[in-house]
């Protein structure tokens, strides 16, 4: 006869704390319905690029530089005669890229961050407290150049200066949030009951900021498409080889003055994604009933 | 106060600290070396290795930090491996442009920011009010670089009023043309980075005019809309002093951005060129000025909302 078991291996079964995500989707709201219409154009644009484009993005014709909007190239021709629509299109899945890829490094960094710096001992708290300030302090952009000049410039830069860089603005929301949670009875009542740390970060504190998580990730969303674009256009995103928003508008602005219609639509593509994922992200919030 | 005086110079100093160690580990650490790059692909390891010895690359780790320190300590940033000019002197130079450019962008976004985030506030019913934040979540979602083109298309190709590019080659002893150049980089930062702030107005106004002291205000005589004014002004001004240090961070992005857009000779864009050299002493002294810059500033921030909003001075 073995001998009873004791401790932790023995609570009840517990139920797990609901998720606290933003409730039904119909109080999204106008604006954010309009916002997850823009995202989802963008999302099938860059999916239907990848099967097809009205012409290769990159194909260059010099007979048809400059070609204007309408007939064969519906948005014209770019200075090595691309077709803009083509490359506007391919442009979606680099925005998008960087937006799911940044964003969800950007997640990882701020639970991780986040739970250390609300449920370690006071000192490390302390300390991980003063580290996420300071990386506050280090702008993306800047981020982003630090790491172009050792590795040159290239989409994962991007990506790991936008995960880093906005990771550590969701660990400052996400500590308040876990410290909140930490203090609840549902918490207490778990530790009561025997529960491992680790279990109650899984089954109530994770849920209990996966509300506010998910509000935080569809702006940073927004904040990496506009930060794709800028470094692209300043040269440290994507390769030539690889179409990108930013990189046509610096393609572009030698010849702001002779051709300005072409300059429009990439600048008009990074203000909507952007947007999308705002309005979304605002509408999740008002949502889940948080200002 | 001079309790809290001493606590903030104390986490500034931290701050610098770790972030001088975290600019410096990353330009050495990761993968990719200055010299290699700087002496070209195809040449020989004796050539790197003196290109290396000439940097003080191939000194241990702690040493080259503690040398960058101890110039910083004394007002030494280091030379450019490039050039072989005095960082610091380049950095003031450079300073006169991108100085002026951020102070008037900040002014373009407050003039933009807190009469419109007013209206906004008061009229949050009203369909005008709801279409000014709409506008407001474009306007933030705008690149700064297409709103500069944007603003070239009009004023300056189009009306004249302004150059396309470019600052005055005599700088400041031309004021009038340094000025206009200034005018158009300016508007393009503070228009996005106003739209930020036009919705941390209109918040703060909102809950100011929903507050009872401002029905108790009322009360006491005078107009329902005087007092949310009233109230609502004093508890704006204090938001947006509270978020300035998070926005010196994006008008200093936005700067590098412009810089680049209309040429001109600041600090944002030698950056940019910096980076391309790979000129690791100048951007890494760089990079930890401008981040001190937004944690100081964030500091004098945080300082100047103890001064003006005294319930934090009773919970301290």
């Amino acid at each position: 006869m073995s001998a009873p078991r004791l401790g932790r291996a023995r609570h009840p079964p517990l139920p797990r704390t609901a998720s606290r995500r933003p409730g039904r989707a119909a109080r999204l709201g106008v604006l954010g319905w309009t916002g997850a219409a823009l995202v989802t154009v963008v999302l099938l644009v860059a999916l239907v690029s990848l099967l097809w484009t009205p012409y290769p993005p990159q194909a260059a014709d010099p007979y048809a530089r400059w070609a204007a909007p309408g007939g064969s190239h519906l948005l014209g021709t770019d200075a090595s005669g691309r077709d803009v629509l083509s490359l506007l299109m391919a442009g979606a899945r680099t925005a998008l890229l960087v937006a799911v890829l940044g964003g969800a490094l950007a997640g990882l960094t701020g639970v991780l961050l986040g739970a250390v710096g609300a449920l370690t001992p006071h000192r490390v708290r302390t300390a991980t407290a003063v580290l996420i300030d300071v990386l506050l302090a280090f702008p993306t952009v800047l981020l982003a150049m630090l790491l172009a000049s050792v590795l040159g410039g290239s989409l994962g830069v991007v990506i790991g200066a936008v995960g880093l860089g906005f990771g550590v603005t969701i660990a400052r929301v996400l500590r308040g949030e876990f410290r909140t949670a930490a203090a609840s009875d549902y918490v207490l009542a778990a530790r009561a009951a025997g529960m491992g740390p680790v279990r109650i970060l899984r089954d109530h504190q994770l849920p209990a900021v996966s509300g506010v998580l998910i509000v935080q990730l569809s702006w940073t969303m927004a904040l990496a498409v506009l930060a794709e674009a800028g470094l692209s256009y300043l040269g440290y995103g994507a390769g030539p080889e690889v179409a990108s928003w930013g990189r046509m508008l610096a393609d572009m602005q030698s010849y702001l003055a002779v051709y300005p219609l072409t300059v429009l639509w990439p600048g008009l593509a990074v203000t909507l994604t952007g947007l999308g994922f705002t309005l979304l992200g605002d509408g999740l919030r008002d949502a889940g009933g948080r200002r | 106060m001079t309790r809290i005086l001493a606590a903030r110079a104390g986490a500034l100093l931290a701050g610098l600290a770790l972030a001088s160690l975290l600019i410096f580990l990353v330009l050495r650490v990761a993968p990719g070396d200055a010299a290699q790059v700087i002496a070209g692909t195809d040449s020989s390891p004796e050539r790197v290795a003196a290109i290396r010895a000439q940097l003080g690359l191939d000194r241990p780790l702690p040493v080259q930090y503690l040398d960058w320190i101890g110039g910083l300590l004394r007002g030494d940033l280091g030379v450019s491996s490039v050039t072989g000019t005095p960082v610091a002197e380049e950095i003031a130079q450079k300073l006169q442009v991108t100085a002026p450019l951020t102070a008037m962008a900040l002014l373009v976004a407050l003039v933009i920011a807190m009469p419109l985030g007013v209206v906004a506030a008061l009229r949050r019913t009203h369909p005008s009010g709801r279409l000014l934040s709409v506008l407001a979540q474009l306007a933030a979602a705008v690149p700064v670089v297409w709103a500069g083109m944007l603003l070239v298309l009009v004023f300056a190709v189009g009306a004249g009023w302004f150059p396309v590019q470019g600052f005055p080659r005599t700088g400041w002893d031309d004021p009038a043309g340094a000025l206009r150049a200034l005018v158009l980089p300016a508007i393009a930062i503070g228009v996005v980075e106003g739209a930020v702030l036009l919705r941390i107005v209109r918040s703060a106004m909102i809950d100011a005019a929903e507050s009872e002291h401002v029905l108790a205000s009322a009360a006491r005589g005078g107009t329902l809309l005087g007092a949310r004014l009233r109230r609502g002004l004093a508890g704006a001004g204090v938001s947006v002093v509270s978020v300035l240090g998070v926005q010196t961070a994006g008008l200093l992005v936005g700067a590098v951005i412009v810089e680049q857009l209309f040429s001109l000779p600041g600090l944002g864009r030698m950056l940019v060129a910096d980076v391309g050299n790979r000129d690791l002493v100048k951007v890494q002294s760089e990079v930890l000025l401008l981040t001190a810059a937004v944690l100081v500033i964030g500091v004098l921030v945080d300082l100047a909302h103890r001064l003006i909003d005294p319930r934090l001075r009773v919970r301290s």
